[in-house]
């Protein structure tokens, strides 16, 4: 599984996007592709070198889910990575994963905001206050590890959670809708805690 | 429409009084204790003068439902001394004792009118050369394998004194495609596997599918709106309905006993507890009002309880309540977190998933909690359902997807003893299997 996003700008990531700590989550994402692994942590500390001093355009699709999210089914449109941030309409779901990120992750059973995710919240709040008509579904989602229908209560409740701190940071409730996919829209491939980790998030659809 | 009249069909049933004395035969068996040693039976083709070319079916189905029940071990055919045109003129017992069969069916199949067929059957003990049972069915030629497990069914009663689970179905859930972006569909079964057909046709994501108690509907979850809710199904029209209009996501839905009611949960800002609906009025009624997730409801078969899990203690545990929502209680006190609830339709033990340690185990306890064993485990076993009479748990289990995705998953039975684990073939994988009572 290769990653089709483009390698250059899935490097340039929102620090608050990582389900771990930044460097974990780039191993992680690469852990099964052992022939990229050397230059793509060489490339990962570099960027993220960049990251710290300049703040790269950010992009919240990471190589590993890229290929998976634009196979996701539910309404979104977050394909096109090639474009330039500059060909990008203000307040599209585009420009949401661009300017923003799309998803924030949450630890195991629990749906709480984590608060290396607040910051990624925070500019979504901002984003949302620039882009005062855009609307967003909030979809919740679990790692597989529970049962069927015990995910599908705690990705409704990871979805209002992000719904919560949204409202609290003065968005209007009526932008936000909320939808709960339990475990059936895995962004990330395979069964192993790598993949658990991005795949217990809430992620961001413009409607 | 055919499979409206599949399910209507009359299969009618006779004693056959010929013979002597069938009341009193000696064998008894006991499978309620401990390890249990299959009877040996045989099951020679049914004798079939007029060539129906139903004889040699007829018999390996009743054969074949027998021996996955882990409780009979049905001879190899290889072996019979006694011919089946032989057979008709009467059974020569030591022929038989000869190659073990304690048990011994012997069976005919003649022309009936509008070419309908009789299949007639009687079984006899070996040891005490006595006749055990003597039946006559006449159906359609099309209903050969419904029959088939009718007979079987009646063996299984008249020698293990409980009723039988062959005549049933299983519906569940038929997936393809990855982990990111699964299809499934609802898909419909003889409990054998056979007679498989797809219900929906996978535009909607669905999950969850559970049976009416008199087998004619089904409520399960559909992705069909952009909200997640119950759905109805029913099995004679082939139509889908949304069961509610009410806000925010319904699921994990079951129908109470006697079919009046679904009892389900329901999320409002993200918050799931139970309630349950009256299928007439389509009133919704609030069993539980608290922050913690309460879901996975199922109804005590005497229709007085309601069994479900909640993390309302910090991890997920099984819960008891009356059926007002009052008198909650917590059942299960286990390491780990609990799920998914089912109540053996004889009232005597809850199915249930249990996670431990990163294992997912199937297993059973009393209602009070008491008495807990596990029967299956595996990398993900979830979601089981009980044989119609209480004896048999399906489940689905499911092994650990490879990183394209790709997810191996498959129906299974066990005995509640532990016993006789056996996969349920379906032709793509499968999940969320829910057994039917057995048919009208």
């Amino acid at each position: 599984m290769a990653p089709s996003g483009g390698k250059a700008s899935d490097t340039c990531r929102l620090r608050g996007d990582l389900p771990g700590s930044a460097t974990a989550a780039g191993d992680r994402n690469q852990g099964d592709e052992d022939h990229t692994m050397s230059s793509w942590k060489i490339l990962t500390v570099a960027v993220l070198a960049v990251f710290l001093t300049a703040g790269c355009a950010q992009r919240a699709d990471e190589a590993a889910t890229s290929a998976s999210s634009s196979a996701s089914s539910s309404g979104g449109s977050s394909s096109g990575a090639s474009a330039a941030p500059a060909q990008v309409e203000a307040g599209s779901q585009e420009d949401l994963v661009v300017s923003v990120g799309d998803r924030v992750f949450f630890d195991f059973d629990s749906s709480a905001i984590r608060a290396d995710q607040e910051l990624a919240l925070d500019r979504l709040i901002a984003w949302l206050d620039t882009n005062s008509s855009a609307r967003l579904l909030l979809e919740g989602h679990a790692d597989e590890r529970g049962t069927t229908e015990y995910n599908l209560s705690l990705g409704e409740r990871r979805a209002n959670s992000v719904r919560e701190y949204l409202i609290a940071g003065g968005v209007a409730g009526a932008r936000l809708q909320t939808v709960s996919y339990g475990e059936e829209r895995a962004a990330v491939l395979g069964s192993n805690e790598n993949s658990w980790a991005q795949n217990r998030r809430s992620q961001f659809r413009v409607r | 429409m055919r499979n409206t009249k599949i399910l209507a069909v009359a299969v009618a049933a006779v004693a056959i009084t010929l013979g002597a004395n069938p009341a009193h035969a000696q064998l008894r068996v006991d499978v309620e204790s401990g390890f249990f040693s299959p009877l040996p039976i045989a099951i020679p083709p049914f004798h079939d003068p007029g060539t129906l070319g139903l004889g040699n079916q007829i018999a390996a189905v009743t054969a074949s439902d027998l021996e996955r029940s882990g409780l009979f071990k049905p001879a190899s055919p290889a072996a019979f001394l006694q011919t089946t045109e032989s057979l008709a003129r009467g059974p020569r017992f030591g022929d038989w004792r000869l190659i073990d069969a304690q048990l011994l069916l012997v069976g005919s199949i003649t022309p009936a009118s509008e070419g309908r067929f009789r299949a007639e059957f009687r079984l006899y003990d070996t040891l005490s050369e006595s006749q055990m049972l003597a039946l006559a069915f006449t159906s359609e030629h099309s209903n050969w394998r419904r029959v088939s497990h009718l007979i079987a069914d009646r063996i299984y009663s008249r020698v293990l004194g409980e009723e039988g689970y062959f005549d049933s179905r299983i519906v569940y859930v038929s997936e393809t495609g990855s982990q990111a972006n699964p299809q499934k569909r609802l898909a419909i079964m003889d409990q054998d596997g056979h007679n498989h057909r797809f219900l929906t046709d996978g535009s909607s994501l669905v999950l969850t599918p559970r049976f009416s108690p008199d087998g004619t509907q089904l409520v399960y979850l559909s992705f069909a709106a952009e909200t997640p809710r119950v759905h109805l199904y029913d099995l004679r029209t082939r139509r889908e309905t949304l069961l509610g209009d009410f806000p925010g996501m319904s699921f994990a839905p079951r129908f109470s006993p006697d079919g009046s009611m679904v009892v389900m949960a329901r999320a409002e800002a993200g918050n799931s507890d139970i309630y349950t609906m009256n299928l007439r009025t389509r009133s919704l009624r609030r069993l539980t009002t608290h922050p913690a997730i309460d879901t996975s409801p199922h109804f005590s078969p005497d229709g007085t309880q309601v069994v479900f899990n909640s993390d309302r203690g910090g991890k997920q545990q099984i819960y008891m309540m009356d059926t007002d929502g009052g008198n909650i209680r917590r059942v299960s006190f286990g390491k780990g977190r609990y799920a998914t609830p089912v109540w053996s339709p004889r009232g005597d033990l809850l199915a249930f998933t249990r996670i431990y340690k990163g294992v997912f185990y199937v297993g059973v306890m009393r209602p009070d909690g008491s008495g807990e064993r596990m029967l299956a485990r595996g990398f993900s076993v979830e979601a089981p359902s009980w044989s119609p009479n209480g004896r048999v748990i399906s489940y689905f289990k499911e092994e650990r997807a490879s990183n394209d995705g790709q997810q191996k998953s498959r129906l299974y039975s066990i005995d509640v003893s532990g016993y006789n684990e056996r996969q349920i073939p379906t032709p793509l994988e499968a999940s969320d299997p829910s057994w039917s009572p057995l048919n009208p």
